[in-house]
């Protein structure tokens, strides 16, 4: 009996997680990297350092399934992924400890907050984390047995994963371990190893290979060697590039060391909650009593995942959103897995202690983790997020034909990129991108690409002149030229150009030509004329706490504040009110005159605002 | 894990996702109908290309979506609603580019979208005081419209497949050259050729698609 149930465990498991997962996962691009990384997956492109191919490739290859959306298939990356490493999971503790132990974990990680919202949407966490598990499981059966085939794979894993994210080589500190404890055998399949580890690696020359054309996008341009393993070290990211990261392993430093670990503790406690970690402190003893190499093998790939790695990227003093939305929210998810399969030792040693007596304590057990799972109907429903979505097609349908548009910032972009390049929405439009406006280094590369652009856009494309904003009056004069941010934060550009808030974004004209009393009603009629075009619903009807989506959200509370003070003139004599708005980080100051009309739009805005706060996201604590 | 089970787990996925997109398809379109019966025209095209979004082959829903935005063009046109038009006609086009997969869903459909969309953007171009005349920027448009920077589906679809089957080959090699703790060399070797030969497959694969 017991082993069809752990036959039926086995067998139904899987299509469970995937249903699972497909239900809550997104089906349209989401916020941050998922335009780039679909676009760049689509196009066969390359995404951002390290260029990602292993996750691009995977990517074009579900594109060529015969249904559903672009963004639909790649988030199946994600939500595939995941379903294959709880699975495993569940196979590999099913023969270490027992069948309510395998569930036990799996709803664990299921409970886990990041972990499932990473499966949820466009981005390689769970193809990495599935990756790194692997090597764990080889690493493990090194332990019992040391085959050179387990060792040979191993080494291709660690090549291949050179063409994922660099977190995989945290794992290269218990590997290590199983290493020592076979050092005789090793100085012999040394050569094959590394022959196994080139062949795994061979497929970072993706990203040479396709710099050589023009592809849909390009974030690390790589034509040659050197700018390729620039790209492999992320150099382009300075103190934050691998390298770097490396290097700062050997400076040791007290207070970092604590921060780190304060850092891990909150983590743990966010995504868990208290009483796993009860069962993690059980499963160390546990492991410990079985096997002495077990537990140093896992306790150490439990250390690399945790104080190790946040040591080098975590060790903020004080915690604050970007660190937690970027860092703790993806960084860790192998941690996650590492502490769940911990719990679960923790949680076999209490049910055997039970076996007799309270038989039926482990299943009540298991209810502790379920409670925390419908949760994620509400915060991590990404079915329902299409923010980014209508976000981008409103910004692009209510542009001028053959507008040129300045971009801040990746979160406004790379979705722009997406709809530009991959579905053509809006192709007219030329894109300027730059990571903050008062940044030197603008670039057009993916937004215009001069293969398509050229003669549409000459003045941009200009190879002995570097890019001058001046040669775009014409295009200012014409209303024509947008930035979604007000250029005037840049202390250069400030003297000559100037601002005024259109719809959604801004219009870019030289300071000697606005006219505000010519400029500000042309601008009302548009934003009145575009009124229904505008999707300001979908931020009150997405359920997920994803703190880009939220912060997409404030481009329609603009917007609405500004359509209230447009009505303000309708009845002068009402309640004046004074509402603070942000252009970017800049805050604003509208006076508006309250009255039957604009409450309406002050009211929506002020719901959207509400309900897409960002200091609630779900691991940050305000304090 | 059985080859049947594999294929069991397969065929349960790809049903799974096929009934999903069919609730989806068939939710939206229910919704777009009703937009279009209030004449909530952006409401309706919205509705219409989310089925079209949710592209299942053969789907009757999507050629009755796809005509309904036809309609919606037709009743802006009679209303000379020409940005209705021009939202009716960039939301068709996109849907039908963001569902591309081997080939192209509804590519007839695309041709035509493909048309209206260059007499629509150089109109409103021209409308604005363009310099160039109407046919000079409709070539302009022809020029950005009929461009493609997407790689060749199916070199990309072969090159993808020789990439997975060297990384399987080379998995396979690993179990198959290896003696518990001995290496075949003479196999190893051979493998290792034949890795390379494939490596070479899809690097080219890659430059060409």
């Amino acid at each position: 009996m017991a082993a069809v149930a752990k036959f039926r465990g086995q067998l139904l498991l899987p299509p469970f997680l995937f249903l699972f997962f497909l239900l809550l996962q997104s089906y349209k691009i989401s916020s941050g990297d998922g335009g780039e990384l679909v676009a760049a997956s689509f196009g066969l492109g390359v995404a951002h350092p390290s260029g990602y191919p292993i996750y691009l490739i995977l990517g074009k290859l579900l594109s060529f399934l015969p249904f559903g959306s672009i963004p639909f298939k790649i988030t199946l990356v994600s939500s595939l992924a995941s379903t294959v490493l709880l699975s495993l999971i569940y196979r590999f503790l099913i023969k270490l400890t027992n069948q309510t132990t395998a569930l036990f974990v799996v709803l664990l990680l299921l409970s886990s907050y990041s972990f499932v919202s990473q499966s949820l949407i466009q981005k390689f966490y769970t193809l990495n984390t599935l990756l790194i598990f692997i090597i764990f499981y080889l690493g493990f059966k090194c332990l019992e047995e040391c085959r050179v085939k387990y060792l040979l794979t191993i080494a291709l894993l660690f090549g291949l994963a050179l063409g994922l994210h660099h977190t995989t080589f945290a794992m290269a500190i218990p590997v290590l371990f199983v290493l020592v404890r076979n050092l005789k055998k090793l100085p012999k399949h040394i050569i094959p190893s590394i022959a196994c580890f080139m062949l795994g690696a061979l497929n970072t020359i993706y990203i040479l290979i396709r710099s050589q054309k023009a592809t849909l996008l390009n974030l690390a341009f790589s034509p040659n060697l050197e700018l390729l393993l620039n790209t492999l070290a992320r150099k382009a990211y300075g103190k934050s590039s691998s390298t770097e990261l490396a290097k700062s392993i050997f400076l040791f430093d007290w207070p970092r060391l604590c921060y780190s670990i304060s850092n891990i503790a909150h983590i743990t406690v966010k995504q868990f909650g208290y009483l796993p970690i009860f069962f993690f402190f059980l499963g160390l003893c546990a492991i410990y009593k079985q096997n002495r190499e077990r537990f140093f093998y896992i306790f150490l790939a439990v250390i690399a995942y945790s104080i190790f790695l946040s040591y080098l990227t975590f060790s903020h003093s004080k915690l604050d959103l970007d660190a937690v939305y970027i860092v703790a929210n993806q960084y860790f998810v192998p941690y996650l897995v590492f502490f769940s399969i911990v719990c679960g030792y923790g949680f076999w040693f209490v049910s055997q202690l039970m076996s007799k007596n309270l038989r039926i304590v482990p299943k009540l057990l298991l209810l502790f983790p379920l409670i925390y799972i419908p949760e994620h109907y509400f915060r991590n429903n990404y079915s329902t997020n299409q923010v980014p979505h209508y976000k981008t097609i409103d910004q692009l349908f209510i542009k001028p034909v053959k507008s040129i548009y300045i971009t801040e910032g990746d979160n406004d972009v790379f979705q722009g990129w997406y709809f530009k390049n991959v579905e053509r929405f809006r192709d007219d439009i030329c894109f300027i991108s730059a990571p903050t406006v008062k940044d030197e280094f603008w670039s057009l590369e993916n937004g215009c690409n001069k293969a398509i652009y050229k003669d549409s856009y000459p003045e941009l494309m200009q190879e002995s002149e570097p890019l001058n904003l001046a040669m775009l009056t014409p295009y200012m004069k014409r209303l024509r030229l947008y930035s979604s941010s007000p250029l005037e934060l840049n202390p250069g550009l400030s003297p000559h150009l100037r601002s005024l808030y259109s719809i959604l974004d801004f219009a870019v004209m030289p300071s000697d030509y606005i006219q505000d009393e010519v400029f500000n009603p042309k601008f009302k009629e548009t934003r009145c004329r575009f009124e229904g075009y505008l999707h300001c619903n979908i931020c009150l009807s997405h359920r997920t706490d994803d703190v880009f989506t939220r912060s997409l959200c404030s481009k329609y509370v603009t917007y609405l504040v500004f359509r209230a003070k447009d009505l303000s003139e309708y009845a002068p004599e009402g309640v004046v009110s004074k509402i603070k708005v942000f252009f970017g980080d800049k805050p604003y100051e509208l006076e508006i005159v309250t009255n039957e009309k604009n409450l309406l739009f002050l009211r929506y805005a002020l719901d959207i605002s509400e309900y897409n706060k960002i200091e609630e996201f779900f691991l940050y604590e305000k304090k | 894990m059985k080859k049947s089970e594999v294929t069991l787990y397969i065929l349960f996925f790809l049903l799974s996702i096929v009934a999903l997109l069919s609730f989806r398809q068939i939710k939206a379109f229910k919704e777009a109908t009703e937009a279009l019966g209030r004449e909530k025209y952006i409401e309706a095209v919205d509705g219409f290309c989310e089925v079209i979004y949710n592209h299942i082959p053969f789907s009757p829903l999507e050629k009755k979506a796809i005509d309904s935005i036809y309609g919606v063009i037709r009743t802006a046109d009679k209303m000379g609603d020409q940005t209705l038009k021009l939202y009716a006609i960039e939301m068709l086009r996109r849907s039908i580019y963001g569902i591309r997969h081997i080939s192209t869903p509804h590519s007839a459909v695309l041709e035509d979208i493909n048309r209206l969309t260059i007499e629509l953007r150089s109109h409103f171009l021209v409308q604005d005081g363009y310099s160039k005349s109407l046919s000079e920027t409709e070539a302009e448009m022809k020029g950005i419209v009929e461009k493609e920077l997407a790689p060749n589906p199916w070199i990309s679809f072969i090159t993808i497949c020789v990439f997975l089957g060297y990384l399987l080959f080379a998995f396979w090699s690993i179990s198959n050259c290896t003696n518990h703790d001995r290496i075949l060399m003479k196999k190893f070797l051979v493998s290792i050729s034949i890795l390379l030969i494939l490596a070479l497959g899809w690097a080219m694969g890659f430059y060409l698609c």
